[in-house]
């Protein structure tokens, strides 16, 4: 029995330094060219409920297992919400490792859900990239959110013109990791290989 | 002949839309699909003259309406803001590029591709007038 002990003591050592490093990639800090990473303060998204551009419910459910890339923006913005997309586009197209690749999802979520029919966002997203997701909700739904992880966003109404409008929105780019908890963040303008090598870089690490 | 020639060059001098004031390259319209209501559109002006360039308003006969807008960055929240009159000073240049300054093509009159090339006026507040040639890109 004594002689049996030093080995339980390796044995154990060995468990809780494999689990202890484990547990330590998770908080290791990673240093990325241009997204904030935040690490251990990764905080869980508030329950939320979207529909997508098939018309299917858009939650938390569809964010795990993979690393979202959200993007708040609206159909009718001429040239930030393009230029974000094209963006995230071009990231992927240079992404090499097509496991890295698979593991992304691109959602693009509508602050101007009057306008922006599952239609509408169905061409406008796949026109940037066929697996890219459309997403909205009536604005008291999409602001419990948007408030929850600071993403501002406003429509600019005049009394007069209640067709055409602008808004107003964040150039950011959210991160999401695949226990759909917000912990990263790009900002505009945003730069497609650099964001590339940013994404690779977190997902070989997990 | 010099009496025709002196109303060749007054033609040429007082005929609005005839003067070129400015040198533009790089002039490209941003693709998007057909059902899509807007468009941006950049470019770069430059202005070999020594009088400033102000551009009043744009039009084209591809798009019902054209607006010259900036987009501003407003502590990370982007918005956009009408531009009056675009002012290109002697020997001077604007830049007209994604984030920043650019055109605001409202509603397509026909469907679009890349590759195509789309004739926009520019109106000039000394009443000439440029046409340039914008490409569809990607």
């Amino acid at each position: 029995m004594r002689k049996s002990a030093p080995y339980i003591i390796a044995l154990v050592a060995l468990v809780l330094g494999i689990g202890g490093s484990w547990f330590a990639k998770d908080s290791k800090p990673i240093k990325l060219e241009v997204g904030r990473w935040f690490g251990e303060q990764a905080k869980p998204l508030v329950d939320f409920e979207l529909h997508d551009q098939n018309n299917q419910p858009f939650g938390e459910r569809q964010l795990k297992g993979k690393w979202s890339l959200l993007f708040f923006g609206y159909t009718h913005c001429p040239d930030i919400c393009p230029i974000s997309l094209q963006a995230m586009a071009e990231m992927m197209e240079a992404i090499d490792d097509k496991h890295v690749r698979e593991d992304i999802q691109v959602t693009f979520i509508s602050v101007d859900p009057d306008r922006d029919t599952p239609t509408i966002l169905k061409s406008y997203v796949e026109y940037f990239n066929p697996t890219f997701i459309g997403a909205t909700a009536a604005l008291p739904e999409l602001k419990k959110l948007t408030a929850s992880i600071g993403i501002a966003h406003k429509l600019e109404k005049t009394s007069d013109d209640q067709t055409s409008y602008f808004v107003s929105h964040s150039g950011a780019i959210v991160l999401v990791n695949p226990q759909a908890e917000f912990s990263g963040l790009f900002s505009a303008p945003h730069d497609a290989l650099a964001m590339a090598r940013d994404m690779t870089k977190i997902i070989e690490h997990y | 002949m010099n009496r025709f020639i002196a109303f060749v060059t007054f033609l040429i001098i007082s005929v609005p839309g005839f003067a070129q004031p400015l040198h533009v390259t790089d002039a490209w319209i941003k693709n998007l699909p057909p059902a899509m209501p807007m468009r941006a559109g950049y470019m770069q002006l430059m202005n070999h003259d020594d009088n400033t360039a102000t551009i009043v308003s744009v039009s084209s006969n591809a798009f019902k309406k054209v607006e010259i807008h900036q987009t501003i960055n407003n502590d990370g929240v982007m918005s956009m803001l009408p531009i009056k009159n675009l002012v290109v000073e002697a020997n001077g240049m604007a830049s007209l590029k994604p984030g920043g300054m650019h055109l605001m093509l409202i509603k397509p009159t026909r469907d679009l591709k890349i590759g195509d090339e789309v004739e926009v006026v520019l109106q000039f507040d000394n009443d000439s007038s440029q046409v340039i040639l914008m490409t569809v890109k990607k």
